[in-house]
């Protein structure tokens, strides 16, 4: 239940969201899974909230890039063939997601990649993809590549009368290979550790790895490693770009810097192999 | 009633569908569905929530945001005019018009004082503890006014764990306490010093229990009415014991009993947590009379997991001769409970001792056992009530003699087991074993679970990579507590009665958790009249209706109601036998009840039915039935021949008449690179004496099973620094998920309890205390040497990979 009364817009043109989002301390509802349980909480205590359902913000459009709109859920990226043809990376994501039709077909990508919980699937996903994001707001629009958005946990470059609209993906090069890895205690806790990796042919000294770990640092954490046996450059650069480990009611202090190599190796053999 | 066939039972296969031949059970030992299972499953029932009519004022609880505080001055003007708010009531407001919460156990047991008001009075005890209550027309408006009220606190030094709760001098969790100790307990058996230094071997070793709790998938809710005109109460709630919470009610409230009824509607589960002595029971009531109208509390996800329990720390020793007979043990136990509120969770502390050396014979032993007050949420029951932590540590101690010793621990449990000719057999602590037949049960498991093929399993892992771990545990669970003193005195009542149309109604004590007890008790009444289960109807939790008795705790529904239920429901069948003798012109001695129809037992076609026999008493009562008493209602209350509150030659009593005990086998697995368990397989062979319903047992077992994996792995309440909880969402308090448990592989032994008129013993929190021990022994083997050092419960990965570095290296 949410104890404070707040003023609820659908509109039904970005340019009215974003007039809305300009005037007031309002937040944007995307599929609610964060802001619902937030505002019952009373943790977040907006006065306004802009629902974008009517902004059709929901497409996944493959021409050249892979646009993916903010209100595309869980369950539209598991269901677009195409989607998972071209970027099996975020299927693989989506499709460890839990919590059932509740969470996988309302939760929407760009909800949590700008809730940037350190805990959450999506902002390592999308650093390890090279994601450029779309902001827009009544000034203007922006794009943000996904490694500068992150700026500490929950925390984004995103300005509060900024509205994310669409995620942009460069499809990766043929034969590109994907891995991801997540370490989660049990199915209803949070990811501890997950690791995003694409593996790039390349013709001398073997792939080149683009890989992010996510839920060990309060943001990001962008490796790129070349060589046919990452492993030891994981394990010798992983723990000291660590700087802000998180650590919650699952696994405290220096936990998540000790595994996350692991966790990582675990993502770059399976790019290797997934080719 | 015969005590019905055993072996039916005994192989989880159930009895023939037929009807039995004379004198045996037709319905006792059968899997049937549980009654209403349709509605239940079709979302027909109502839970209290569901009962919040329109028009019913809301309430929400304004709670301490300090461990230990005196409060001050409490300013309700803001709130009290916010939108919607009808009242705002604070500590003052509530002693002003009520008396103190009376606590379940009586006052001279604790160190000082005890009044406890369902809002703080002067003093707040815990983070969570209730200080005002903004009632409003909505629940909304009575959330949202929630933070005008302001309260100047005067800080007091918290008490935040058992150390600095024993430090002397340190600070003290009450302040008008002169102690935070406020209960010990010491058990004496034998000569300890002398079996220690005679021991082949001894070893010594310390465990840790964190904080756990109930987690129910329903919330507590009361919604009070008071009838102003009528003097009168109605409370609905979710109660356990609907009986012992009107006798609180009466006390707060001074009035009279037969001024107030308390309903307890279906239960979504409580698993210990709604038993009597919750603040908010008596403050709705208190509010409804205040303000003359219907008021409801419901609980929020947050404030149920205010709910504590378990934190404890054991130092135990023992020592084994030569052959592998264990000859003594000991151990020092220290629980830290949280405040004292006027429910009775910290007398799970008291349990825990009692339960030593569970099922081992073992000559020397010493137990004490010190609980401590602090300034966290107060202790609320919980499944396993203190046995489960015993039994951890004894499974623990034997193990680690097994080291000693050079010995599988297999076959130094094989050694020690109590054996079946030495029952009754009376613990250190003056409970008494009815019965137990516990080496064929450990055989039994190990038909069923293939150990050998998981030894080479685990000799085959790759031991960089993934370590296996096997274990095994017994566990021993005193069931139908019995406390003296208390509104938990150990008897249940049932009244049954036989209709005009020959359907039987049963009213008990006893209420359902939502487990299904109903249906176990109207099958055994079912077999007495030779009826089907749909002929009986159970009648529960509804003061008005119901018998006085304690409820649903400790595993007591059939065990107590439902023996109470048969030996009223004989005396009706006796009557309805002697007016069906005289219709068939035989002695009332021979005569069968089955199938619906009362037969002369060697005659078959001389019969009549069952609903003409009631039916003609009905309608006769001055000829053929001038001889039967009427009505055809019997009250009956049964106590357990094998409680004892006159204390022995050794001064100790026996609270508990029941002891169903398991015996677990897991394998688990554990990734050596971040310290992940798994659950690989999974056994157990329980025993609860004769099992009424399999089915019924079986998913009170499972439950007990999943729930001990949940408390050995994952599930843990914790604190900061302030003493608030931290871990207030089921996305920091992790409960297991079907994922995250393996398939339960389980086999029933029956044991029949002589001290119970059907034989059964209880079931409901057996099952759990194995569960939490054989996943420990299952961790500790697969660290191998280094297990021993296994000291805390649960096993979080981040306290794991420690002791897994140490068993690499």
């Amino acid at each position: 239940m949410i104890a404070h009364d707040f003023d609820y817009h659908a509109p039904r043109s970005l340019a009215d969201a974003l007039a809305l989002l300009g005037q007031a301390d309002a937040a944007v509802l995307g599929g609610g899974t964060w802001l619902v349980p937030n505002m019952t909480y009373g943790r977040q205590r907006p006065s306004a909230v802009v629902d974008i359902r009517r902004l059709g913000l929901d497409a996944i459009e493959i021409a050249g890039d892979i646009v993916v709109g903010a209100g595309v859920t869980y369950r539209q990226v598991l269901q677009s063939e195409a989607l998972r043809a071209k970027l099996p990376l975020l299927a693989m994501m989506a499709g460890q997601v839990t919590g059932g039709p509740q969470i996988v077909g309302q939760a929407t990508l760009g909800g949590s990649a700008c809730y940037a919980n350190p805990s959450s699937d999506v902002p390592a996903c999308l650093v390890a993809l090279d994601a450029t994001l779309r902001l827009a707001s009544r000034t203007g629009h922006r794009e943000v590549k996904a490694a500068d958005f992150y700026t500490g946990a929950f925390q984004t470059t995103r300005r509060p009368d900024e509205m994310l609209t669409h995620m942009v993906f460069a499809p990766p090069p043929g034969g590109a290979g994907c891995g991801y890895h997540k370490l989660k205690f049990s199915t209803g806790s949070w990811p501890i550790v997950t690791a995003a990796c694409i593996a790039v042919a390349a013709t001398d000294g073997g792939p080149r790895h683009r890989l992010a770990v996510g839920g060990a640092n309060a943001v990001p954490v962008l490796l790129e490693i070349d060589g046919r046996d990452p492993d030891e450059a994981v394990a010798a650069r992983l723990p000291s770009l660590i700087s802000q480990e998180w650590s919650d009611e699952f696994a405290g202090a220096g936990y998540r810097r000790q595994v996350a190599p692991a966790i990582a190796s675990r993502a770059l053999r399976q790019a290797r192999g997934a080719r | 009633m015969a005590i019905p066939e055993q072996e039916s039972a005994a192989n989880g296969t159930g009895p023939a569908l037929s009807h039995a031949g004379v004198g045996t059970a037709a319905w006792v030992g059968r899997d049937i569905p549980r009654k209403d299972a349709d509605r239940f499953v079709l979302g027909h029932i109502d839970y209290t929530a569901d009962m919040i009519a329109p028009g019913t004022l809301r309430v929400a609880i304004v709670r301490s945001s300090h461990a230990h505080a005196r409060i001050g001055r409490i300013d309700t003007a803001a709130a009290s005019a916010a939108p919607g708010v009808v009242a705002v009531f604070t500590g003052a407001d509530v002693r002003a018009c009520s008396a103190p919460m009376p606590t379940r156990v009586p006052r001279e047991r604790f160190p000082g004082p005890v009044d406890i008001w369902c809002l703080a009075a002067d003093e707040v005890l815990y983070v969570g503890q209730p200080i005002a209550a903004v009632v409003a027309t909505s629940l909304n408006d009575a959330e949202a006014a929630k933070s005008l009220v302001e309260i100047d606190y005067d800080m007091l030094e918290p008490v935040l764990d058992a150390a600095a709760a024993l430090a002397p001098g340190g600070a003290l969790a009450r302040a008008d306490w002169p102690t935070n100790v406020v209960a010990r307990d010491t058990i004496r058996q034998g000569d300890l010093d002398r079996a220690f230094q005679a021991a082949f071997r001894t070893v010594g070793g310390e465990i840790s229990f964190g904080s756990g709790t109930s987690a129910p998938m329903e919330p507590r809710c009361y919604i009070a009415d008071w009838d102003d005109r009528a003097s009168h109460l109605t409370l609905h709630g979710t109660l356990q014991q609907p009986h012992p919470t009107r006798w609180m009610l009466a006390q707060v409230l001074g009035l009279r009993e037969a001024q107030i009824r308390v309903v307890a509607p279906p239960a979504g589960g409580t698993f210990g947590l709604k038993m009597v002595g919750h603040p908010e029971e008596a403050l709705v009531a208190i509010l409804s009379r205040e303000l003359k109208r219907p008021v409801a509390f419901l609980e929020s996800r947050e404030e149920c997991f205010l709910a504590n329990a378990r934190e404890q720390t054991h130092r135990f020793e023992i020592a084994a001769d030569a052959q592998g007979r264990i000859i003594a043990f000991r151990n020092t136990i220290v629980a830290d409970v949280g405040a004292i509120g006027a429910g009775g969770g910290w007398v799970m502390a008291m349990v825990t001792p009692t339960v030593f050396p569970t099922v081992y014979d073992v000559p020397n032993v010493a137990v004490d056992a010190v609980a401590v007050t602090t300034n966290k949420p107060p202790w609320q029951g919980i499944r396993g009530y203190g046995k489960e932590t015993a039994n951890l540590v004894m499974e623990r101690a034997v193990e680690l003699i097994a080291v000693e010793l050079g010995m599988s621990s297999i076959e130094v449990r094989r050694r020690n087991l109590l054996p079946k000719q030495a029952f009754p057999h009376r613990l250190p602590s003056g409970l008494n074993l009815d019965s137990g037949d516990y080496a064929p049960a450990l055989d039994q498991l190990l038909d069923l679970f293939p150990l050998d093929e998981w030894r080479q399993r685990q000799q085959d892992a790759d031991s960089n990579d993934k370590r296996i771990g096997i274990g095994f545990a017994f566990d021993l669970t005193p069931e139908g507590a019995s406390f003296p003193g208390s509104m938990q005195a150990g008897f249940e009542t049932s009244t049954v009665t036989v209709d005009p149309t020959g359907t039987v109604r049963v009213a008990t004590s006893v209420t359902s958790p939502g487990g299904g007890n109903e249906t176990g008790i109207a099958q055994i009444v079912a077999d007495v009249f030779g009826l089907l289960p749909d002929d009986v109807t159970i009648i529960q939790g509804d003061t008005d209706i119901t018998p006085f008795g304690t409820g649903n705790t400790s595993s007591r529904s059939l065990m107590f109601g439902g023996a109470a239920a048969v030996l009223a429901a004989r005396e009706l069948k006796s009557r309805v036998a002697a007016c069906a003798a005289t219709l068939l012109q035989a002695e009332p001695g021979e005569l069968v009840f089955a199938q619906g129809r009362i037969c002369v037992d060697a005659d078959a076609d001389r019969s009549v039915p069952f609903k003409q026999a009631v039916s003609t008493i009905y309608t006769h009562a001055y000829s053929i039935a001038a001889d039967i008493e009427l009505p055809l209602q019997v009250i009956k209350t049964y106590r357990s021949p094998n409680i004892r509150h006159v204390p022995d030659e050794f001064g100790r009593i026996s609270a508990y008449p029941s002891f169903p005990y398991s015996v677990h086998a897991a394998a688990i697995e554990i990734d050596v690179a971040t310290a992940q368990v798994r659950v690989l397989d999974y056994a157990a062979i329980h025993d609860c004496g004769v099992v009424v319903n399999p089915g019924l047992v079986e998913g009170q077992f499972r439950g007990a099973v999943a729930m001990g994996i949940g408390a050995a792995l994952w599930e843990e309440l914790l604190y900061d620094e302030s003493g608030a909880t931290r871990t207030n969402r089921f996305k920091s308090y992790v409960l297991p998920r079907a994922p995250d448990l393996p398939r339960i592989r389980m086999g029933h032994r029956v044991t029949p309890s002589p001290f119970q008129p059907l034989g059964t013993k209880g079931a409901g929190e057996s099952g759990f205390g194995g569960a939490m021990s054989v996943i420990t022994n299952a961790i500790a083997d697969a660290l191998g040497e280094h297990g021993r050092h296994v000291n805390r419960v649960p096993f979080k990965p981040d306290r794991l990979l420690p002791l897994l570095a140490g068993a690499l290296s």
